[in-house]
């Protein structure tokens, strides 16, 4: 018997993220995905997962092994590709605030840790912020995720050249569910 | 360099009868560009209130013939109909008189309200949220064309 669980309810713990099963989309012809198999796929990035205890419903917990610290230098170092435009500083655009960088490291390291993605390109943006971009594998699909010096932050994904979705990020999950609609196919 | 006697004023008045199949001309350099979709690159996009040239009254080459302009520039294109992607923004001609680089064609985007038709003239500096600017600069770099590369 089903039952609607808040994941408010359930416990954190640290390097698992959990999700309602629902959320996502399963592949129901490979086997290997249901019941308690400790590894699923969506998408290409690979999940160990494990049920919750004690809790007789469809959560589960997920996790991507990464290493954090490697992931904040090279997000850092692809920053350090692209220098401020000289012509937006003419212009009066300002450059990205170390508060706005540092959210924007934070950012790309949670995404690395929950969906293993690496950006392609970290730079600044015109909008006085920071731009993360991220491709899929057959170059047909991106994800933008921009974080300004105010500290708001917002994401579009395009497919073939059209807009597939694009959100203000409010909450942390506004930014999950924006990945997962990138990865999923 | 001396502007060509197409961009002078001439005493001409603004003209705000644009069709949505009529371009508008914006310069870019190279640092700009994006190889992966030949595009430019979202981030480079600046909305709203930047300036175009109108294909009416101008070429693509004209967009160095202004203030900072440059003999490297390129230059990229995309429709009035674009412009007014999802009724939020609109052109509005917007001539400048200045001695040294006259553009009867110059052309601001402009942010609209909801309530407001794409034949309404904008003030400039409205706010937007950063959501609704980013998919509007995001449709621009999916649907605009190079006219011309710029130089390295």
């Amino acid at each position: 018997m089903e039952q609607a669980i808040s994941t408010s309810a359930v416990e954190p713990e640290p390097g698992w993220f959990t999700v309602p099963e629902t959320s996502y989309k399963h592949d129901v012809s490979n086997p290997e995905s249901e019941g308690d198999f400790p590894y699923v796929a969506f998408g290409d990035i690979a999940y160990e997962r494990k049920a919750i205890p004690a809790i007789a419903t469809d959560l589960y917990r997920y996790k991507v092994i990464g290493n954090s610290n490697a992931i904040a230098l090279h997000i850092e170092q692809l920053f350090d590709i692209f220098p401020f435009n000289e012509r937006w500083l003419a212009d009066g655009i300002k450059m990205p605030t170390l508060q706005c960088k540092k959210n924007m490291v934070s950012i790309a390291t949670q995404i690395y840790e929950q969906f293993g993605l690496l950006p392609v390109q970290v730079a600044p943006s015109v909008e006085e912020g920071v731009m993360l971009v991220y491709w899929n594998k057959s170059k047909t699909r991106n994800l933008k995720i921009e974080v300004y010096n105010t500290l708001e932050i917002a994401g579009v994904i395009s497919a073939n050249s059209k807009i597939i979705n694009c959100l203000d990020i409010e909450y942390n999950w506004d930014l999950i569910n924006l990945i997962v609609k990138f990865v999923e196919k | 360099m001396p502007v060509p006697k197409h961009l002078l004023i001439n005493g001409r008045k603004e003209d705000q009868s644009f069709s949505n199949k009529d371009r508008l001309y914006r310069s870019f350099s190279y640092d700009e560009y994006e190889p992966i979709q030949n595009t430019i690159q979202t981030r480079t996009i600046k909305f709203p209130d930047f300036s175009c040239n109108w294909d009416r009254y101008s070429f693509p080459i004209d967009v160095r013939y202004r203030l900072n302009g440059s003999d490297k520039d390129g230059c990229f294109s995309f429709t009035v109909g674009i412009s007014r992607f999802n009724n939020c923004a609109t052109p509005v001609h917007n001539p400048i008189d200045n001695p040294e680089f006259p553009n009867y064609s110059h052309t601001e985007v402009r942010a609209l309200r909801d309530s407001e038709g794409t034949n309404y003239l904008p003030p400039r500096k409205r706010k937007l949220s950063k959501g609704k600017k980013l998919a509007y600069r995001e449709s621009i770099a999916n649907n605009l064309k190079i006219e011309i590369m710029p130089r390295d």
